[in-house]
């Protein structure tokens, strides 16, 4: 039962680094930017003390604010799906999280993974997106960037969470 | 007594999330003053640096965009320039400004309130209130300066206003920008009577110390006016591609604080 917070931190370093440096400069179509940064809030396993985790977690929603100049907008919503996370993984995969193993997250069935994956990332965008714009009357807009953003960094994160989750299994 | 205690000692996470939330909705707030807020700000001097060093690397692969726009503002330039020296000009209204070029390092534009980071600062001369504008049209007003870094209130700020005319008839009126669009402005308090049609040019106007006169800044897409109502509600598209910006210049009035002064004895 041993965490591996090289491989927690390794991941959050470059998934951090590639936002900031790669997909932040991206602007797809002209306006998209993935956000992927929140990858490793997915990969902390639920073990791990909630107090810490909370605290990071706002932490790193803090930095990217601070390099896009937004406030507290990341922070805000990666510190809620941090928190949301734990009852939607019970209530997807059935299982007990202070029983199921520190990898938990890479033992669910691959639709599980993929649903708990989208509606975390919906939850995150619609977030950002509706406290950035902060109005009643931009619902729409506000869901229209939510949703192309959302099919990018969903396929982002899947994919990289895919490849740890092979790369867990075989070691 | 215990029941509370045992109440708070089980939903003690709930707390520190609402405490977090709490901290993260007060710099959301905070945010709209943030020019003032030295901590959370990319004026500051490692965000600065880190957002430098990715602008370069990225810059790289659009050298081939960059050239074109500047060769383009070239052949515009000396046009001008073959312009002014066959037309005898008396007096130039323009000769109280200087103009100095930057780059920008950061450039928000899909935000509600947008700002810029450039890269010259108090070391180069660079002081707060001053006009920023790219080759194509204004681009927005210094509003925090470091040694070595600006921030600027993009066009694209909910705060963002500039006193802008019709360059036909001089017309005049407040530019802002509603959100959501960053292609879209909108021009208000033109009279009932100007005479406005689409693809017009606006520039902006005289009545500010901050940006020099004549300056594009987009065309007249839309014309709105309500029943019952003196003013127009004009859409205008900007010339600038707020999505495309790399160097831009900053202009300084010369002339501006002796103005002010001028402002402040008159009542």
């Amino acid at each position: 039962m041993n965490i591996d917070w090289f491989k927690i931190a390794l991941v959050a370093f470059v998934a951090l680094f590639l936002q900031l440096f790669f997909f932040d400069s991206l602007y797809l179509y002209g306006y998209i930017s993935p956000m992927v940064y929140i990858l490793p809030i997915f990969i902390v396993p639920f073990q791990v003390n909630k107090s810490l985790f909370y605290t990071l977690s706002f932490l790193l929603g803090l930095l990217v604010d601070i390099f896009h100049g937004t406030g507290g907008i990341h922070a805000s919503a990666a510190l809620l799906i941090t928190a949301l996370r734990y009852p939607l993984f019970t209530v997807l995969s059935g299982k007990d999280i202070t029983t199921s193993g520190i990898n938990a997250i890479y033992d669910v069935r691959i639709y599980i993974l993929a649903l708990y994956l989208f509606i975390l990332t919906f939850i995150h965008h619609f977030t950002v997106f509706y406290l950035d714009y902060f109005r009643l009357n931009a619902f729409v807009a506000v869901l229209k960037y939510t949703f192309v953003t959302l099919f990018f960094s969903f396929f982002i994160l899947f994919l990289s969470i895919a490849l740890l989750k092979r790369n867990n299994n075989k070691g | 007594m215990e029941q509370i205690i045992s109440f708070i000692r089980r939903s003690k996470y709930f707390f520190l999330f609402l405490a977090l939330q709490f901290i993260a909705f007060f710099l959301i707030v905070e945010k709209n003053y943030y020019h003032r807020n030295k901590f959370i700000h990319s004026t500051n001097n490692v965000t600065g640096f880190f957002a430098e060093k990715s602008n370069k690397w990225h810059d790289y692969f659009q050298l081939d965009s960059i050239n074109k726009s500047l060769m383009n503002e070239n052949a515009t330039l000396r046009n001008d320039l073959l312009h002014y020296k066959n037309t005898v000009k008396l007096v130039d209204k323009n000769t109280n400004y200087n103009y100095f070029p930057a780059t920008v390092i950061i450039n928000n534009y899909l935000l509600q309130n947008n700002y810029i980071t450039i890269d010259k600062g108090t070391n180069d001369g660079i002081a707060k209130d001053m006009a920023v504008i790219g080759n194509k049209g204004i681009v927005g007003v210094v509003v925090a300066v470091s040694a070595n870094y600006a921030q600027v209130m993009s066009v694209l700020h909910q705060d963002f206003r500039v006193n802008a005319a019709l360059k036909k008839n001089g017309h005049f009126g407040v530019l802002r920008w509603q959100g959501v669009d960053y292609n879209a402005v909108e021009l208000l308090d033109i009279p009932k009577l100007a005479d406005v049609k689409v693809n017009d040019t606006i520039v902006t106007g005289g009545n500010t110390v901050i940006f020099p006169k004549n300056v594009p800044i987009g065309i007249v897409k839309a014309i709105d006016l309500k029943p019952g109502n003196n003013y127009y509600n004009i859409k205008v598209a900007l010339f600038q591609d707020m999505s495309n910006l790399e160097y831009v210049y900053i202009v300084k009035n010369k002339d501006k604080s002796e103005i002010n002064t001028l402002l402040k004895i008159t009542p």
